[in-house]
């Protein structure tokens, strides 16, 4: 053995292959995707994320929450049947609620469970059938794949014999000229004639070699150097795939609102409200974590004020001792301690009542929003952002009529939101989130005789399109 | 690159795992025959295998899509395989044997078209200590100079020919010894 031949000997190693025992990828599988700890993460932050935005949403709500007892004492302090009235108020405003959610169902707007349940299995049917086609399409690209590298390979190898045997024949030709050259030159002949032969072994040795090397399956030479080539004629071209920057979000859901009121700076018994309230919004990635998002919704503010005492005109006040909240000039409302003890029994024409003021807004969010977490399905993100919102409508009823328009209203006001979002990705290009979210909107009604402060509680479902 | 390959490395970007199945299903019989060159033995093979596949996925982000994808992949296994070796090396202090080395070379240029197979030549490099079968590889199957070679491992140039030179002698030796037991 000469002294190099070792490198000759082990160039055939040189792609080297051989199959790795089949328990490695699963060890290598477990280590990219721990399962139990990534979805106990998700879980983790999701549940961080819904319970610091409900703490804060707690804790600003009890400092916005009328105190019951103390606004019972206050307008109700001399009426011995008050306890009674106040649960006939209650039961009432239960029943009002159950009635709505029912006749949302009758009516369709909310969907039936049964509904929900027959689309999920159809979908899941049609996604199984994709996933079948997609497997036989693969399956075809990799038959062509192979037959495609075959094919390449032995292209390569004509082109390299071809190269060789070109090569060959030019030195034929050269031995031509230079027979005819040395005719005049005898000296130079001998000489040329052994350069040639030379010329000749070495073609003949190298076309060895390439038929030895075909002889070789291991040696993969000519797929490396077509790979190379590829890549050099790839490298103008390359097309990374972008990820999607814009986003398009139609959510709805309900809205849970709770307002601390007071007229004539004496505070009112209130009770919260449940309103269905809808939004699309828009958003852009500024980042692989942050998004702005901005849009358009409806949004709906208002109270509701349990226990009112009012007056119609019928009876004979005096001038000032009523306080007007709506352009309804016939009805007083009658909240002064001191009118109240005036009236420690119900006078001719002085009822108590429900006072509902409901303020109907279009509102245009801005939000900023941060990834705190990015699994391979689910994100969960925080928000924090400011709105503003118009005014569209404003009704006030009592006892459930419309008395007229609740007066010193707003048209424009402003409000703070804090949100998470826990998405999942239902498509490629579609999310399914839940948006639960904590508002707080600073005086809609505004004047001497009345002011509240509305905090809203919103729990959003939605479905997000990005493009 | 083929676009097939490049909508694979997306995936895995986006730790889709079966796109990190198929590109493991497409790389896994080159790289694992890389870690078992640079590798003593398989069970070593097998711990660089998985630590450099892991990496690979870790790092497949950072992939700028120029020059060949193999290539860069072939890189972070055999730079997994020499971080090993070195860290062993640094540990154990191994000394360079070289007893072995001083058996005379029997010219037997006529015994070299008995057949060894791939698998024999792996198990002669495996034999080789690790000093000598990184420069080896380096030299022989990855076509670096030597001058790369010793920035690589942190040698003089000098060293790493005078390894190469004595890896060549081990493994003739070794070879000529297997092929004398086959023909007797």
């Amino acid at each position: 053995m000469k002294k190099d031949n070792i490198e000759e000997v082990y160039s055939e190693l040189g792609a080297f292959s051989k199959e790795p025992p089949k328990e490695l990828w699963d060890q290598i599988e477990s280590r990219l995707h721990p399962k139990k700890k990534r979805r106990g993460i998700i879980w983790f932050w999701g549940s961080a994320a819904a319970i610091l935005v409900l703490l804060l949403g707690y804790i600003m709500t009890d400092d916005l929450m009328p105190n019951n007892k103390s606004d019972i004492k206050v307008t109700d302090v001399e009426h011995a049947a008050d306890d009674n009235a106040i649960d006939e108020s209650e039961t009432q405003t239960t029943k009002i609620d159950n009635t709505t959610v029912a006749d949302d169902i009758k009516d369709g707007t909310v969907p039936k469970v049964a509904d929900i349940e027959e689309n999920s299995s159809i979908h899941n049917e049609n996604q199984k059938q994709q996933s079948n086609s997609s497997e036989l399409l693969k399956k075809n690209q990799k038959e062509h794949q192979t037959s495609k590298s075959i094919y390449d390979k032995k292209s390569y190898k004509k082109d390299e014999v071809a190269s060789h045997n070109k090569s060959y024949a030019q030195n034929i030709e050269k031995e031509t000229n230079d027979k005819a050259n040395n005719k005049e030159h005898p000296n130079l002949q001998k000489n040329n004639e052994r350069l040639v032969q030379s010329d000749k072994d070495k073609v003949i040795a190298s076309n060895d070699s390439i038929s030895k090397n075909n002889e070789k399956p291991a040696l993969d030479l000519a797929k490396e150097l077509m790979a190379a080539a590829e890549d050099l004629s790839d490298s103008t071209s390359i097309e990374i795939i972008p990820s999607a920057k814009w986003s398009l979000e139609v959510l709805g859901g309900l809205s849970n609102m709770t307002s601390k009121g007071s007229i004539e700076n004496t505070s009112v018994n209130t009770a919260t409200q449940n309103d269905f309230i809808y939004a699309l919004k828009v958003g852009y990635a500024i980042s692989d974590r942050w998004m702005v998002k901005s849009g358009v919704g409806k949004n709906v503010l208002g109270q509701e004020i349990n226990n009112v005492l009012y007056a119609t005109s019928d009876v004979s006040l005096s001038e000032n001792s009523g306080s007007v909240l709506v352009n309804n000039e016939t009805i007083s409302f009658l909240f002064s301690p001191g009118l109240a003890n005036d009236f420690s029994t119900f006078e001719p024409g002085v009822d108590e009542g429900t006072l509902e003021q409901q303020l109907n807004y279009v509102q245009v969010p801005l939000e900023f929003s941060y990834a705190l977490l990015k699994e391979q399905k689910y994100t969960v993100s925080l928000g924090i952002g400011g709105n503003v919102n118009f005014l569209t409508d404003n009704r006030a009823f009592l006892n459930g009529n419309q008395i007229g328009e609740s007066l010193g209203v707003d048209s424009t006001i402003f409000g703070a939101t804090i949100n998470s979002n826990i998405s999942y990705e239902f498509t490629k290009k579609m999310n399914l989130f839940l948006e639960p979210s904590y508002n707080y909107f600073e005086k809609p009604i505004n004047t001497n005789n009345q002011n509240f402060k509305n905090a809203q509680f919103r729990a959003l479902f939605g479905i997000q399109y990005k493009f | 690159m083929d676009k097939e390959l490049r909508i694979l490395i997306q995936k895995c970007v986006e730790k889709d795992r079966e796109g990190q199945r198929e590109l493991y299903m497409l790389l896994s019989p080159v790289m694992y025959g890389i870690c078992l060159k640079y590798m003593k033995n398989k069970a070593e093979a097998d711990d660089v295998f998985q630590d450099a596949f892991v990496t690979l996925f870790q790092k497949i982000n950072q992939f700028k899509y120029k020059g060949s994808f193999e290539g860069w992949a072939k890189r972070i296994f055999i730079n997994e395989a020499l971080e090993v070796l070195r860290n062993k090396s640094r540990r154990l202090h191994v000394a360079i044997e070289d007893s072995d080395l001083n058996n005379e070379i029997e010219d037997v240029a006529n015994e070299s078209n008995t057949v060894i197979s791939q698998d024999e030549l792996l198990k002669h490099i495996q034999q080789l200590p690790d000093n000598y079968r990184m420069v080896f590889n380096l030299y022989v199957f990855e076509g670096c100079d030597h001058r790369t070679i010793a920035d690589k491992l942190n040698m003089a140039v000098g060293t790493s020919k005078s390894l190469l030179s004595r890896a060549k002698r081990v493994l003739r030796s070794n070879i000529i010894g297997e092929i004398k037991e086959k023909v007797s």
